[in-house]
């Protein structure tokens, strides 16, 4: 009865991540349906009608099902975790948001068994288009719904995150302690209690649009939704972003046997840089003509800054460092590297006379990929590879591991690379077929195949995990030498996380232990019961 | 200071505001600025709260007895009538009226685990000569 109602935040966030992961699975099985159709001019595999389900549905549920809330679940297992509390603040909450979050998604797909089909709007449904007009039928209300119950559920989760630092932290963790990966999913946090109600409210006034009419229907009803939709729209990249730089950072530390470098730098960053990223939504809307695109243009440029510290940071932190190349380093590195193109093409894409040629081509189709795919699954690969020990008590088979990589690797900028090429030579995005005259068929033809290759890259990855838990090697409590509280507990934790915790007297407590406190403190061993230190 | 949640809340409500400030400058769309200004609002707010809300005086531990429910029905019947509820206003009113029913049903019932988890709570306080259970205790913090 506990797998359908038990509170604990690590079953419950295992829920979430293995229905989330589920989710992926499923859309990704559809983006390689879609680089079939498109593998060569003239091919007709699927309709056209079910060509824009699918594509609509892909970009749904990997944002909305997948990553979205495959972020929020890293934080609701380790948040926790890493801060020293024995529990999440409002349990009950946090599991009506799986359940939430799960029926949202269900229904969203419920929409293939209506007459009508799916929702076709695209991920983004803008109006006019997803009206009752241009999109009618069951398929695009249950689209709506959908998107609304999982967003609600999302919230909810993210808030039982957001409180847990605020109620529940350990003594000693003030917030200049909690650990880099936590103060990721604090920001983030901010960004969903800000941004998501955005979408409820989209969402709500979209269903009385498609069912009474007289909401966007005006002149200005157009911009209107496109406002409130990406007030949401831009700050959830980096919800979907945030947690998995978290990741890479720990990641990044652990294993090149150094403190993160510039921790406080770090933390005014990742304010300064998801406000900033909560007021440049409109720079989606340049080509409308209906914004102020010298604002959007300066905030989203401004985003560099704290980008580029943050690099700066992650690459600090490996110099000098004695740097082991195992399977979640090396996905971190994957990290690094690639979401640097996904980071430049944004700038170009965030520059008004750029965009006027790029909107709606190929190229944002890269520059999203390159963002969210090779670099936030990059990232949460990381965090696989990474947790996955603490998560099970088992490690993860290390060579299946180096395969996956190298097959994402090649898969990824297989698939995504000539995109924006295609792109800057006029190929608009979500179209089923293209004319052999345009010459576009060979760049297609390698897409595909590097779409295929990432299909086996995920299979690799499920045979690894289905392995690594039939024949177990034990991971102990702490396999790498982690830096954070949760490498001081049992693997998997126990119900209550900790039997003892160490003493917290910087944001790598465990790291603490084994080389000292920055100030030259403590010396105790993991396990070893700590004096319950008065609040800071 | 910098060690609690409201200081860091209140900066990032700063900022929110200096960009809706900026924004307010360079346009008067309504939609755009009230969205931005309220989520910095709304940021202020929660910092608010949380810098005046009461605190242990100075003496007193802070710390709370606190029983996490190992299991929640309520939680699950609540989601899945939430969800039908949804559905409802597709398929008619019968399920609207039968999803609100089962939502009645989980209110009542997450009404009886929380008294539930207080009788647990008091249990543990008034047996409490040799201290709680350290996996039931917690410790309040802002």
């Amino acid at each position: 009865m506990g797998l359908v109602a038990g509170t604990d935040h690590k079953r419950v966030a295992l829920r979430v991540a293995v229905t989330a992961f589920a989710f992926f699975v499923v859309a990704g099985l559809m983006a390689v349906v879609m680089r079939t159709e498109l593998a060569a001019p003239g091919l007709q595999v699927v309709s056209e009608r079910a060509y824009n389900q699918l594509f609509s549905m892909h970009g749904s549920a990997m944002v909305y099902l997948f990553v979205t809330p495959m972020a929020i679940a890293l934080g609701l297992y380790l948040v926790p975790l890493q801060i020293g509390a024995s529990d999440i603040a409002a349990p009950r909450a946090a599991l009506l948001g799986f359940w939430l979050f799960l029926g949202g998604g269900l229904i969203m797909f419920s929409g293939f068994l209506t007459q009508t089909g799916a929702g076709s709007a695209g991920w983004t449904a803008y109006a006019p288009l997803s009206d009752s007009t241009y999109t009618p039928g069951s398929g695009m209300d249950m689209w709506v719904f959908g998107v609304g119950l999982s967003t609600l559920g999302e919230l909810l989760l993210a808030a039982c995150v957001l409180a847990t630092v605020v109620r529940r932290r350990a003594p000693g963790m003030t917030m200049l302690r909690i650990p880099v990966f936590s103060w990721t999913m604090v920001v983030t946090c901010l960004m969903v209690v800000t941004a998501f109600p955005a979408l409820l409210v989209t969402m709500a006034l979209l269903y009385v649009e498609r069912t009474f009419g007289g909401i966007f229907g005006g002149p200005d009803g157009p911009i209107t939704y496109q406002h409130l939709f990406w007030f949401y729209g831009h700050p959830v990249v980096y919800v979907m972003f945030f947690p998995f730089v978290g990741a890479v950072a720990e990641v990044v530390a652990v294993f090149s046997r150094k403190r993160f470098f510039g921790y406080r730098a770090l933390v005014l960053t990742l304010l300064a840089f998801t406000a900033l990223s909560m007021a440049v939504w409109a720079h989606h809307m340049f080509t409308t003509g209906q914004v102020t695109n010298q604002y959007y243009a300066l905030t989203s440029t401004a985003l560099i800054v704290p980008a580029g510290i943050e690099y700066f940071d992650l690459i600090a932190t490996m110099v000098g460092g004695s740097i082991l190349l195992r399977t979640p380093m090396l996905f971190a590195i994957g990290f690094i590297l690639q979401f640097l193109i996904g980071g430049v093409t944004g700038v170009f894409t965030g520059s008004p006379p750029l965009d006027y040629h790029a909107h709606d081509t190929y190229f944002v189709v890269a520059h999203m990929h390159y963002v969210l795919f090779a670099g936030s699954v990059f990232g949460f690969f990381a965090g696989v590879y990474y947790w996955f020990p603490k998560v099970t008590g088992a490690l993860l088979r290390e060579g299946l591991g180096k395969i996956h990589f190298l097959l994402m690797v090649v898969g990824t900028n297989l698939t995504f690379l000539p995109m924006h090429f295609l792109g800057l030579d006029g190929m608009a995005r979500r179209i089923a077929d293209y004319p052999e005259a345009t010459g576009w068929g060979d760049l297609n033809l390698l897409e595909s195949v590097g779409a295929y290759i990432l299909a086996v890259s995920i299979a690799v990855f499920l045979v690894n995990v289905v392995i690594s838990l039939r024949r177990r090697e034990p991971a102990g409590i702490d396999p790498w030498g982690g830096h954070t509280l949760e490498w001081a507990t049992t693997s998997p934790p126990p119900r209550h996380n900790f039997d003892f915790l160490p003493p917290v007297r910087s944001y790598a407590p465990v790291f603490d232990l084994r080389h000292g406190a920055p100030g030259g403190e403590s010396e105790a061993t993991v396990g070893e019961p700590a004096p319950r230190a008065s609040g800071a | 200071m910098t060690g609690r949640p409201w200081f860091w809340l209140s900066v990032w409500a700063v900022m929110l505001a200096g960009l809706t400030a900026g924004l307010w400058a360079w346009t008067a769309e309504p939609v755009a600025v009230l969205s931005l200004g309220g989520a910095a609002l709304m940021t202020a707010i929660i910092a608010a709260y949380l810098a005046l809300r009461p605190r242990p005086a100075a003496g007193e531990t802070g710390e709370e007895v606190r029983v996490s429910p190992d299991s929640s029905y309520s939680a699950l019947i609540v989601g899945v009538a939430l969800a039908n509820l949804v559905m409802g206003f597709e398929f008619g009113p019968w399920l609207v009226l039968a999803s609100a029913a089962l939502l009645l049903v989980g209110l009542g019932g997450y009404l009886n685990e929380r008294r539930s988890a207080r009788r647990a709570s008091l249990r543990v306080e008034l047996g409490a000569g040799q201290g709680p259970d350290p996996r039931q205790r917690g410790r309040s913090r802002a």
